[in-house]
């Protein structure tokens, strides 16, 4: 027994040495070592449930007689899979132009099983092509046969002998860790790029130089006797080369309060600047290439913008097969436009369901939309362009990325950049106002929280695309005023008036349909309530969508704030009020912190001393703030011989903060959740 | 012939029928709670054989909210050999009740159950639009099934957020074969006949905080057979001993391993002084050599693998491993049952013991021992040997023995055995923050969430404290679990944290909570009569605390706290607060038990919860005297 295990130990000590000394991955496809066979974790990463063995890129630009330079992407991974969780690395998608060819697609999956391995391949029903737009496709496969313990591995190369290009990089991926991610690319000068790099990953190897080498041409002969015959004549000239690697680069693993943890991955992208016309030179004996005039070469978020105006949205909203009816009835009897506005954007809302998934372009045809009456944000926008220009009310597509789709960074340009398409609408006075259809019934002027996301591309048309910042009319307030009569035993009764606007007044509305406003009472004000009950309850506004707020009044009587002891009151008068939770107890964080959309809080409370008591102790009145004003809280506490103030303003303008202040970020929510268990102690006179 | 037949009975009672679904047609008295109202639902079992049966299902569902679209929106319908679907129609109405639409072929979708897993269950769903709340969908689905141990039950009310208008379910069995009923909760105006049951107008309702766990009283007409044939094989439903003899044909001749198996087997066990050491070893042995993997193809959904399969490859599903277990302890010459079970956290009560049926999902293998009965779960990797959580715990299971079935009850676990002991020492500083060291006992159900945590990985065990500890300000300095596996197990749980501010500071003044680390029990929120049972916890369980503090020198408590001790029929509650040399010493026992009591007693529960969620509140006043 003793002895095979230690035969089989130095077995794979024997195997062990995949990646040589130089820095180079020595692999074939479909040689799987005995090491990748028998591996049942990362050892880096215990919990992992799968790990990427290697992931290798290489880009080349050849020259080939007859059709110029000719870029060639290849890409060669592979995965082994521990749990399920991981299944879905089998997905691969490659995205493309539809004039670039996808050559030697291959992918596999190793299924190990007593000792026998069986290799399962794709056949054409795992291939599937979406096309996004006229020329950017996305072509996925699915890799069948993927369970616990098996490896995948792929293996493609795009060519495109018309557009030169370098794609970007990633050499990491969210929750899988990478035990070995390489790229190499050789670019020849003529085209000029900016390279950056970012991310947590350590390069264990990053090498750029450059070289001369030589491309063989043929030339028609100049005259002489042998002419209209061919010559070959070699043409020197420079490249580029960069070679990078990282080695076991840990999985990224999201944290709270990051929408896009996508945008944090380790990547190297390449921003192409320029491409030069080159021309054949005499080089002393031979020949090289010389750059001459160049053309800027402009791959920008307004030019993608453009693209898909042009190539998709402009049928959508000018279509006139589908909304004819729909919009006579809806605007019958309507003259303005706000009235025009409201009743389509009611009419979409309440009639179509918004699909939780994202993209920029149509998913369907609008066709398909009014009858399924189920589709993407963008779908529904793109409706409502349609019904809103045949109701004579002007309106244009704002293209965006949601929070959840990232930042768009200006040198990271992609279709999936982008990720929904909103709606600038003219009103009847001048500015026009932004909105989401698939929002409803969020009050218009009110954007969903994931609209928020810095600027959106306004294209009013192809010449006309300019940057709008994404924000909100309406703000969001949530205000409790109250003033309640202390009695000697603990007991309190009294007026409570509570209003909330913006995201508040849509979610209380929401709550308030479930059930009743009795109900949405209980749930906002739990800890008052349980031990107290709530009676006269008037509400405003909690029916109608197109209002900005909602207001609720009543009387509330409770002994859960106060405790009587001896001769002591001990009163607590926040009770479940304002932040009671600190959203930030890691001890660490990695990644920057965005904390939503605007909001503030207000609350002003007075209690009604008991005659024969006097406050002897009350919360010290303290302003605190964080990053110049972005957060701010303002505690103030006051005491008269008949009763106690507390008024209570916390306020949070534009939440992003950079992880390197979370130390701080913790403290301050950990004092304000401080604050608001302060208690005030009375005591008998 | 038969089937045109079939046909002729059925098509023309459909299509004979307006049906008016318009919205502004349903009751109000329905619409109260409810999220769907079902206007419509005939169900039809017409058996032909012993073997063979077709069904009809006929509803129409008009959807009020987008909960009502989860539940019923997309319906879907399984199917595998033994239960095929021959045909689907579908069509929407909108709140007018006008037809929107007729279902086509590529609105059904068609999906594998478990994509992951070996297994040939598939399903239809239906992608039928809508959105426009309110508005109705209306399917029929006839499926003819080809083996016929199961029988449906028919709910008409499928949950209680689900109103309905009316319902029917009529069986029909051919001359000579009897099906076997069971009526549960039936309303009084359930209109009744020997084959034919019709329910009306039956009201939504919201399920109440702390009503017995698993126990909706929802109607269902529970049928199964008597005779019944599957797969081939005939079987006898009349009683557990019945069934078992069937379920004992179907996994005969899967019991052999291999010799050299048996022969490492019995080499593993040969220094075991009883049939529990051997029990121990085997099953830590299963543990530590096969895996779950789900496999069902065919009859393959009711019969397990060959234990020689398992041994083999090293993997299997419940059925698999189960019986592989069973094979392994029979080969040692410990007595071991293959037991089939309804597993759930919920589902305790979901078997019916004097109803004999096949309604089960999961198997788990029982080895009685003198005294001392072995209940196995095979599909765990680090179970205690002889534990079972709450996925099978106090239940009826059937055991499959030589000459036919037997039913027994799994283990019960109760508030003695559901445990938390902690000792707590906090040591306070003048400006509120704190060191805290604690150190917990958790045993039986009570560890159902350490032991799985103490297997994750230290990351992912602060990650979950950070989360689930409800204070503010804190650093975790120490956090380890150390699980002890025994009959009853249980982890024991060691803490340390560094609190910057326990303790609120106002002035002369510290307030700081007497519950830190105990669990807190909610209130809940009543705002109408109550309807249902109580039941305190759906376990039961003991949780007793000492928390002592070290106070700051000069500090005295101020607020005077008088001990509580509360005996109910509910549980025990105890608290004393002592203050004595510069020490706050802080004595908290909850005793909660499972019993089942009736909704009078509301009042009582709720007088018992408040005492203890005061305390819960209730802040412990130190001043500093000068």
């Amino acid at each position: 027994m003793k002895n095979s295990s230690c035969l089989v130990a130095a077995f794979l000590l024997f195997c062990l040495p995949v990646f040589s000394q130089k820095k180079e991955l020595k692999t074939k496809f479909g040689k799987i070592s005995d090491e990748e066979i028998a591996m049942q974790s990362y050892q880096n990463d215990p919990a992992a449930p799968a790990v990427v063995l290697f992931d290798k890129g290489e880009v080349t630009h050849d020259f080939v007689d007859n059709l110029g330079f000719v870029f060639k992407f290849e890409r060669h991974a592979r995965i082994k899979i521990f749990k399920k969780e991981a299944y879905d690395m089998a997905n691969v998608v490659i995205a493309h132009f539809s004039w670039q060819k996808i050559n030697d697609l291959k992918a596999v999956c190793y299924q190990f099983e007593g000792g026998k391995t069986t290799e399962i391949k794709i056949s054409n029903d795992n291939i599937f092509t979406d096309k996004l737009t006229k020329s950017r496709w996305l072509k996925k496969i699915t890799i069948p046969g993927v369970r616990e313990g098996c490896i995948i591995e792929f293996k493609y190369t795009i060519v495109d002998d018309d557009i030169i290009d370098i794609p970007n990089w990633i050499f990491q991926k969210i929750g899988v860790p990478t035990i070995w991610s390489e790229f190499e690319a050789a670019v020849p000068t003529f085209i000029q790029f900016q390279k950056m790099s970012q991310g947590e990953g350590q390069f264990s190897l990053a090498e750029e130089d450059s070289k001369r080498q030589n491309l063989s041409i043929s030339m028609a002969s100049r005259g002489g006797p042998s002419a209209g015959g061919v010559q070959y004549v070699k043409v020197n000239y420079e490249v580029k080369t960069m070679h990078f690697i990282q080695e076991n680069v840990p999985a990224l693993k999201p944290e709270s309060f990051v929408p896009a943890p996508k945008d944090f991955l380790a990547q190297i992208n390449f921003d192409i600047r320029a491409v030069y016309r080159t021309e054949i030179v005499p080089d002393g004996d031979t020949y090289r290439l010389s750059n001459t005039t160049f053309k800027t070469y402009n791959n920008s978020w307004e030019k993608l913008g453009k693209e898909l105006l042009e190539d998709v949205y402009e049928d959508a909203m000018k279509s006139g097969k589908y909304s004819k009816d729909a919009v006579a009835n809806c605007i019958a009897g309507k003259t303005t436009n706000a009235e025009k506005v409201a009743a389509i954007y009611e009419n979409i809302g309440q009639n179509f369901q918004s699909k939780n998934l994202d993209f920029p372009w149509l998913s369907q045809s609008l066709e398909t939309l009014s009858k399924d009456r189920k589709g993407t944000a963008t779908d529904l926008n793109l409706l409502f362009i349609n019904m809103l220009r045949k109701a004579d009310v002007n309106a244009w597509p704002v293209l965006l990325s949601t929070r959840e789709n990232g930042k768009l960074h200006p040198t990271r340009v992609s279709v999936e950049g982008f990720s929904r398409v909103i709606v600038a609408v003219q009103m009847d006075d001048a500015a026009p106002i932004l909105v989401d259809v698939s929002a409803f019934p969020n009050p218009i002027g009110l954007l969903p929280k994931e609209d928020l996301n810095g600027e959106g591309l306004l294209l009013k048309s192809e010449e006309l695309v300019e940057w709008i910042p994404l924000q909100n009319k309406i703000s969001s307030r949530t205000a409790v005023l109250a003033t309640f009569n202390l009695n000697p035993e603990g007991g309190m009764n009294g007026n409570v008036s509570y209003s909330e606007s913006g995201f508040g007044a849509v979610s209380s509305r929401s709550k308030m349909k479930e059930k009743d406003a009795q109900s949405l009472v209980q749930e906002t004000f739990k800890d008052w309530l349980a031990d107290g009950k709530c009676t006269d309850l008037k509400t405003e506004n909690l029916e109608n969508w197109q209002m900005p707020n909602v207001k609720i009044d009543f009387n509330l009587e409770t002994t859960a704030a106060a405790t009587v002891s001896g001769s002591k009151i001990y009163l607590s008068p926040m009770l479940g009020l304002g932040l009671h939770d600190n959203p930030f107890k890691e001890p660490t964080r990695h990644f920057n912190i965005d904390l939503g959309a605007p909001h503030e809080e207000t609350y002003i409370l007075n209690f009604v001393i008991p005659v024969g008591f006097r406050a002897e102790e009350i919360p010290k009145s303290a302003k605190m703030s964080f990053g110049e004003n972005m957060l701010s809280l303002d505690y103030f506490a006051e005491a008269t011989p008949e009763k106690v103030k507390i008024t209570v303003r916390n306020k949070m303008k534009n939440g992003y903060v950079i992880f390197s202040e979370y130390e701080d970020l913790k403290l301050f929510f950990a004092g304000i959740t401080a604050k608001m268990e302060e208690q005030i102690v009375l005591t008998k006179i | 012939m038969k089937s045109l037949l079939f046909l002729s009975i059925f098509i023309p009672f459909f299509s004979n029928s307006q049906p008016n679904y318009a919205f502004s047609n349903i009751s109000k008295s329905l619409l109260e709670n409810a999220d769907a109202v079902v206007r419509n639902y005939d169900f039809t079992f017409y058996v032909e054989n012993i073997g063979e049966a077709k069904s009809v299902e006929h509803r129409a569902v008009t959807l009020l909210n987008e909960r009502a679209f989860q539940q019923f929106g997309e319906p879907y319908f399984y199917y595998y050999p033994f239960e095929k679907i021959e045909n689907i129609e579908a069509s929407v109405f909108d709140a007018a009740g006008t037809l929107v639409r007729n279902l086509k072929k590529k609105d059904i979708e068609d999906f594998k159950v478990a994509q992951y897993f070996v297994n040939d269950v598939r399903y239809k769903i239906l992608k039928l639009p809508g959105r426009n709340f309110p508005y109705t969908i209306e399917y029929t689905v006839s499926k003819k099934h080809i083996g016929l141990m199961f029988y449906p039950n028919f709910e008409p009310q499928e949950s209680p957020s689900v109103a309905v208008e009316h319902a029917s379910f009529e069986l029909k069995m051919p001359p000579g074969l009897a099906a076997r009923i069971r009526e549960i909760n039936l309303p009084t105006a359930c209109k009744k006949s020997e084959s034919r049951w019709e329910f009306e107008n039956i009201k939504a309702f919201r399920p109440e905080p702390f009503m017995p766990v698993g126990d909706l009283p929802l109607p269902k007409v529970l049928v199964a057979p008597t005779d019944f044939e599957f797969a081939g094989v005939r079987g006898d439903m009349r009683s557990w001993n019945g069934y078992g003899k069937f379920l004992e044909k179907l996994n005969q001749n899967r019991q052999e391993l291999p010799p050299e198996t048996i022969e490492k087997l019995k080499k593993l066990v040969a220094d075991c002084p009883d049939d529990a050491c051997k029990i121990q070893r085997i099953y830590e042995n299963l543990q530590a050599t096969t895996r779950y993997f789900f496999v069902g193809l065919g009859i393959g959904g009711w019969q397990p693998a060959p234990a020689s399969e398992v041994d083999e490859f090293k993997y299997g599903d419940c059925k698999g491993l189960s019986n592989y277990m069973v094979s392994m302890l029979r080969a040692v010459e410990v007595e071991a049952f293959y037991a089939i079970i309804q597993a759930g956290e919920t589902a305790a009560a979901a078997q019916f013991p004097d109803f004999p049926n096949p309604h089960f999902n999961h198997i788990i293998v029982c080895a009685p021992v003198k005294n001392d009965t072995f209940w196995l779960e095979c599909t765990s990797q680090s179970e205690s040997c002889g534990f079972l959580g709450t996925f099978t715990d106090n239940r009826p299971a059937l055991l499959i023995c030589p000459g036919g079935g037997k039913l027994l009850h799994t283990p019960k676990y109760d508030e003695t055995q559901n445990t938390v002991f902690r000792e707590t020492e906090i040591s306070l500083a003048p400006d509120g923050s704190a060191t805290l060291k604690s150190k917990g006992i958790f045993q039986g159900i009570s560890q159902n969430v350490v032991s799985e945590l103490a297997e994750l990985s230290p990351e992912f065990q602060q990650k979950y404290f950070y989360k689930i500890l409800n204070v503010n300000d804190f650093e975790i300095k120490t956090l380890s679990f150390k699980r002890i596996k025994k009959r009853l197990p249980s982890v024991e749980q060691n803490l340390e944290l560094a609190l910057p501010r326990l303790a609120t500071v106002s002035g002369k003044r510290l307030f700081l909570p007497v519950n830190l680390l105990s669990e807190k029990l909610e209130i809940p929120v009543v705002d109408t009569v109550r309807r249902f049972s109580i039941q305190p916890d759906s376990r039961g369980l003991t949780e007793n605390d000492v928390v002592k503090i070290s106070v700051p020198a000069g500090f005295q408590l101020e607020n005077q706290l008088e001990p509580t001790a509360v005996d109910s029929d509910f549980g025990q509650f105890e608290i004393s607060v002592k203050f004595e040399n510069g020490q706050v010493e802080i004595h908290r026992k909850l005793i909660l038990n499972s019993k089942i009591f009736p909704k009078e007693r509301f009042a009582d529960w709720l007088s018992f919860l408040k005492i203890v969620s005061k305390w819960d509140k209730t802040k412990l006043v130190l001043v500093k005297k000068t």
